[in-house]
């Protein structure tokens, strides 16, 4: 698996199989949760891989849990490592988090605290998951709404420390980094100017809801305008990095998606020349 | 014990609304305070399990209705934690849990109704497998047929429950008054249909007995002979091979074994 720009993409969402097939929409590519298809068969498997033989994947977990204090969880990894198998991925993702302990799943993805004995708990089962899979993994940038006392690494010297280490790459979800700059008071752009850019392989872009005097990231609505600014200014700094728009709920008609995707790609062909070949004026 | 598995450990009981020690464990940062901010967690916590029994068991949650059905969900929530990697599996401990817990199991119909929804989940997202046609069938040379057993595809399950739940489900399904509680013996046979579709229906007499003797590895001489034991011969001549082609047109037969080290499987 090796970095490379596959362009503007979505996450695949069951409300949009059939359209996809059938219309074969401008998507460049798809991101598809892996444990919705960590079944045997059935139809969200027969659309997988129907999909898949038209348009470049890559897989994104929620559940490897690489910052719980539990032992990794092999059967999850096996059955990753099947799905990785049958599909093919550009590359697989999941997230700088843990999602329980003590065996019980919260299916949500709660922060970790930033301090050595956190980094190197971490580092160790990176190394461990990525010599099973026999390639690197990347790990995405977390939205938080607490922080711990414990902590004393800013959160994106932290991440930069364990993509070092640990040779992992960066899902760099550019909404989380609104998301939790709002809610930590941090400045977002020393944030992604903490990485080394050769290690971003892919951006996500998504909405959120605002609160006031916190942000909770919902995936439910379209990207704001502060996220695009973000985001123009972050790619304009990286160079061409595979970008796509994350709707987990509200999911709107496909051709909305498409619309908001169209302007995540004029937004980076306005500052990356190399991309202007084909963007509509 | 480390620091970081003590905070995870308090972190997690206040997420599931147990008692926790999250006293300085937490920044005081601008604006909201840490107790709202933790409530984040706790709330996104129940939506999510709150918002997969919803969807998993819509027709146990209308025939119940919202005031047994919502303490059901946080009575479960509360007692059975997920363990699992999936949401797909949180519900699957619903239907013992109906049966173990008070008021619910003076109403036994409900973890049998739970259990048809369960089942139909497993047929819909059972393993592919390629299906034989009745022209398989025929092809298999006669003197072989007393031989044969049969492979079901993955999807197809047998459901037996002491009440009319199916009709129930079917009922609310279609959005109408659902029958009144009856006792009954019938089998429903679920599977999924060549065009991804979980379809069920029940099985007659003598359909239960071939298909239980079939699952049972019982090949076609001993299946007659077990339906000879309460069927007449001309029933049996009449009808055993007109279920077999029922059956594969169905698409629930995937391989036809014989011991004439042939076995005919569908590619």
């Amino acid at each position: 698996m090796k970095r490379e720009f596959l362009g503007f993409g979505l996450g695949l969402r069951t409300d949009h199989f059939h359209d996809v097939l059938a219309e074969r929409p401008p998507v460049d590519w798809f991101e598809v949760i892996s444990e919705n298809f960590m079944i045997e068969g059935g139809k969200p498997k027969y659309y997988l891989h129907e999909i898949r033989q038209h348009y470049p994947m890559v897989m994104h977990g929620v559940s490897l849990s690489i910052g719980s204090t539990d032992p990794l969880n092999r059967d999850y990894l096996t059955r990753l490592k099947r799905l990785i198998q049958e599909l093919e991925p550009a590359w697989v993702s999941d997230h700088l988090c843990w999602t329980g302990v003590n065996k019980v799943n919260s299916h949500d993805l709660l922060p970790v605290p930033y301090t050595e004995e956190a980094l190197n708990h971490i580092v160790s089962r990176l190394d461990q998951v990525q010599e099973f899979l026999g390639h690197p993994i990347l790990m995405e940038n977390p939205s938080s709404y607490v922080e711990f006392t414990d902590s004393s690494i800013p959160e994106w010297e932290f991440m930069a420390e364990m993509v070092r280490r640990s040779g992992c790459k960066v899902l760099l979800d550019v909404n989380n980094v609104y998301v939790s700059a709002r809610n930590h008071n941090y400045d977002p752009h020393a944030y992604i100017g903490a990485f080394d850019p050769e290690s971003i392989w892919q951006i996500h872009l998504a909405g959120h809801t605002d609160y006031g005097t916190y942000v909770i990231d919902t995936h439910d609505h379209p990207v704001c305008d502060a996220v695009w600014e973000l985001y123009q200014t972050t790619i304009a700094k990286l160079g061409p990095v595979s970008t796509m728009i994350e709707r987990d709920d509200h999911i709107p008609p496909l051709p909305e998606l498409l619309a908001e995707l169209d302007q995540a790609r004029q937004l980076a062909s306005a500052v990356l020349p190399e991309l202007r070949e084909g963007i509509p004026a | 014990m480390s620091d970081l598995k003590h905070l995870q450990e308090q972190m997690m009981a206040f997420i599931m609304g147990q008692p926790s020690s999250t006293d300085g464990l937490l920044k005081e940062g601008q604006g909201a305070d840490t107790q709202t901010r933790l409530g984040i967690y706790r709330n996104n916590y129940l939506c999510a399990l709150r918002d997969v029994l919803d969807t998993d068991f819509d027709i146990l949650g209308r025939y119940m209705g919202d005031e047994l059905f919502d303490p059901m969900i946080e009575g479960y929530i509360e007692t059975c934690p997920s363990q699992y990697t999936s949401l797909r599996d949180f519900g699957n401990q619903i239907p013992q849990f109906l049966t173990e817990t008070e008021p619910f199991k003076n109403y036994p119909q409900l973890a049998h109704l739970a259990r048809f929804e369960r089942a139909l989940m497993d047929s819909f997202d059972a393993a592919d497998r390629p299906r034989l046609a009745r022209s398989d069938l025929m092809a298999i040379p006669q003197e072989q047929w007393p031989n044969m057993t049969l492979r079901f595809h993955p999807s197809l399950q047998r459901f037996q429950a002491p009440y009319n739940v199916v009709e129930i489900w079917q009922a609310i399904k279609a959005e109408q008054h659902p029958p009144d509680l009856t006792t009954q013996a019938a089998m429903w046979v679920l599977w999924r249909n060549a065009e991804r579709l979980t379809e069920f229906r029940s099985a007659s007499d003598f359909e239960q007995l071939m298909l239980n003797g079939f699952l049972s590895g019982n090949n076609l001489a001993g299946v007659a002979e077990q339906l000879a034991a309460s069927f007449a011969p001309d029933v049996i001549a009449a009808h055993l091979v007109e279920q077999l082609f029922t059956w594969l047109d169905a698409g629930w037969v995937i391989a036809l074994p014989t011991d004439a080290g042939t076995e005919l499987t569908a590619v």
